[in-house]
């Protein structure tokens, strides 16, 4: 089904494509005056961007109520720490991202639908098309501290304080293929800004969205180990590890955005963007890890190996992404 | 290690928002000063308004494609703006687009392999020791069947490519690609066999042999009889931007070759899923009367993660773009490749020892030599052939 997906946004994308008249045929006449009445520019632009959000509501609490309920068993009736307290907060984001993108300059008045409208023949700068935004995330540490630990042996009716040193980081992939409408003021603020090398169309503002289909990956693994405390004649250390994981989740990405483009030589623009994007996504997690207490002799000899396995194995926590984009990008235009 | 960290850290570095916001800025100061330049020295541009109002008049409407029954306004505009964008081009017989498909052949590279090997050893024989609860057995699990995974030596990739001729004469060109593989889950081990399990103890007193002693093997001859199913279920992603230096150097009325290189970047994000479920099958009476009925099960699951390493990949080509068919022009690339990208895995999963009820213990991965991080690095060398229409 992904596949079917993919192929079909592929197709699509070539289609439009196609559209780009080959060379020194007797098509090349009819398809330049067809892509001259329907199309009045192609361009393709190639970009790299930055995204400051904030990490959405449920995500930094899902964090730390996992590792509250798998790495420190806070509800476990019979061994946990009941009083264990994880606050790793709503973090910030700053994520850098690329895109490509071709965008096709529309004639209205030629095409279907249109040709009757009033007005419509002075709306000459409406661009459509399509674009493939991804962004990989590696290697972010949400938390990274020595937490005093009270763990409760039900059975025994004792308490053992360790310090556990707990280490998260996350990972995260977004691939993002879409639509892109735009409108350009095609007379440009050259004249009214008066400087030259603003001058003659050269900066051209633009505001539009991007509508996309988000496609997102990530894992996030906590690692727990405590300090050995003495228990007797023998030593006593707890540890965990909590992998939880997500595969090519889908979701809603747009983009509202304004930017302006500057012409440098022919054919050869630079732009600049900036807006406000939402990424919607739910992820459905699958999770994996273990809580492990060991007790050693005075050698360092394993005396007794307890393990449990996580009691959750699948969670749904909203990933979404939302937030300003400042985007710098290049673009070519090849009619 | 040393180099990983140097390719993990030139990768982290470049990265930096700060980093990116420096080289853009440089970027768009030399960008405005060769504009401001490029302005001063040619005054025609300047001039464009004016002479766009003198060229119009040599505009025949026909070979632009503007119909005759248009409105004197209209064409006025249009050929304004055919005059403004003609600006705005590239010399269209000077650019391309490319849509393709590759067939990447590779081998893994050895460390990876080793991965790999890891869990084909751990069911292929090899001692291992396993501390559960008080208990701390040695043994080794022997399948009919070797666990192997089932080889991924071809890669196939799509890509939609911009390619540019940087000289009148069509000799040197430069291509950015942007490759994509994935997506498809792979299912790479499949097996359903038996397994035997054997312990590795004194069996002259019982209590040196707890597998034997809780039924998991016969008590005389160490061994017990178990079937045995496993599954890995594998997604891969892989994207690959890069921009490929293509030569012509024969040029004849049948097409031209070309010889080329390229270099790009490869973000790659994996998964596996492993699962084992095996039951003892020949438990007897004879040995265990008072529990016979009770099953004695080793089951397990493990997952490895990464998300988005990223690493370099080069490649060297020939190519050959034959003459038009049909007015369809298609590429053709032959060559070797090589890149590697240093994986960090996330590795993590439990198994089960199930006596019935009487015992139900777990045990961590870790507990069978398995690393809960690991980085490894994974290689991909071979051959590659791309083929592409070109529009």
């Amino acid at each position: 089904m992904r596949a079917l997906l993919l192929l079909i946004l592929v197709g699509c994308f070539s289609a439009l494509m196609a559209q780009v008249p080959a060379e020194g045929s007797d098509m090349l006449k009819r398809d330049i005056r067809r892509v001259d009445k329907w199309f009045s520019s192609f361009e393709i632009g190639v970009r790299q961007g930055l995204l400051m959000a904030s990490e959405a509501d449920g995500w930094g609490s899902a964090r730390d109520n996992s590792i509250k309920n798998d790495v420190f068993l806070k509800n476990s009736p019979h061994y946990g720490a009941p009083g264990i307290t994880v606050s790793s907060g709503q973090q910030s984001i700053l994520q850098p991202f690329f895109q490509l993108e071709g965008l096709l300059g529309l004639q209205l008045r030629y095409l279907p639908g249109f040709k009757k409208m009033n007005g419509v023949e002075k709306v000459q700068s409406v661009r459509v098309g399509g674009h493939l935004y991804v962004a990989p995330f590696g290697g972010r540490t949400t938390l990274d501290k020595s937490i005093p630990t009270a763990f409760y042996d039900a059975n025994l009716q004792q308490t053992q304080n360790f310090t556990a040193k707990v280490t998260t980081t996350e990972d995260s992939l977004i691939v993002s293929p879409g639509i892109s409408l735009f409108y350009f003021h095609e007379k440009g603020l050259g004249d009214k800004l008066g400087a030259s090398i603003f001058g003659q169309r050269k900066l051209i503002p633009y505001g539009g969205i991007e509508l996309g289909l988000g496609i997102v990956t990530g894992k996030r693994k906590t690692l727990m180990a405590t300090n050995p405390i003495a228990d007797g004649s023998f030593f006593v250390r707890n540890s965990a590890t909590l992998q939880e994981n997500f595969l090519n989740n889908f979701g809603f990405r747009a983009n509202f955005l304004l930017g302006t483009q500057y012409h440098i030589l022919q054919g050869q623009m630079l732009e600049l963007r900036l807006g406000y994007q939402l990424l919607s996504i739910s992820a459905d997690i699958t999770r994996v890890g273990n809580f492990t207490q060991t007790k050693t002799d005075a050698a360092g000899n394993t005396v007794i190996t307890y393990s449990r396995d996580v009691l959750k194995k699948s969670d749904t926590n909203d990933f979404s992404h939302s937030g300003f984009v400042l985007t710098i990008g290049y673009t070519i235009g090849l009619f | 290690m040393v180099g990983r960290n140097r390719v993990t850290a030139y990768f982290q570095f470049a990265l930096k928002p700060k980093v990116l916001a420096l080289f853009w800025l440089f970027v768009l100061l030399a960008v405005f000063n060769f504009a401001a330049a490029q302005e001063k020295t040619d005054k025609k541009k300047i001039e464009f308004k004016s002479k766009a109002k003198e060229e119009k008049k040599e505009i025949k409407l026909e070979e632009i494609g503007l119909d005759k029954e248009q409105t004197s306004a209209d064409n006025e505009r249009n050929i304004e703006v055919l005059l403004w964008r003609e600006r705005r081009v590239l010399p269209v017989s000077r650019y391309y687009v490319k849509a393709s498909g590759t067939l990447n052949y590779f081998n893994l590279g050895s460390e990876f392999m080793a991965v790999i090997s890891q869990i084909e050893d751990t069911f292929g024989g090899k001692r291992l020791r396993l501390p559960l609860l008080n208990f701390n057995p040695e043994f080794s699990l022997s399948m009919q069947e070797p666990v192997k995974r089932a080889p991924t030596f071809f890669l196939p990739t799509g890509g939609m490519a911009f390619g540019y001729f940087l000289t009148p004469d069509k000799k040197h060109q430069l291509e950015f690609d942007f490759g994509l593989a994935g997506l498809v889950p792979l299912k790479t081990i499949d097996l359903n066999t038996t397994m035997t399990l054997r312990e590795y103890c004194d069996n002259s007193d019982i209590n040196n042999c707890p597998m034997a002693k809780l039924g998991f093997v016969n008590p005389n001859t160490l061994q017990g009889q178990y079937s045995f199913r496993m599954t890995m279920n594998e997604d891969v992603w892989i994207l690959t931007p890069s921009v490929y230096y293509e030569y012509e150097y024969l040029q004849k009325p049948w097409g031209r070759l070309t010889a080329g290189a390229a270099l790009g970047a490869m973000i790659l994000g994996t998964s596996q899923k492993i699962a084992f479920y095996s039951q003892r099958k020949d438990l007897s009476p004879i040995e265990a009367p008072s529990d016979y009925f009770q099953a004695r099960v080793l089951q397990g699951r493990a997952e490895s993660n990464n998300t988005a390493d990223i690493g370099p990949i080069f490649r060297i080509y020939g190519g050959f773009r034959p003459q038009k068919f049909k007015n369809i022009q298609t590429e053709f690339r032959l060559g070797f490749n090589y890149g590697f990208v240093y994986l960090n895995r996330d590795v993590d999963g439990t198994g089960m020892a199930l006596l019935g009820n009487t015992l139900a213990a777990s045990f961590p991965l870790t507990a069978l030599g398995f690393k809960s991080v690991e980085v490894n690095k994974f290689e991909m060398l071979g051959a590659f052939i791309q083929a592409g229409v070109v529009f």
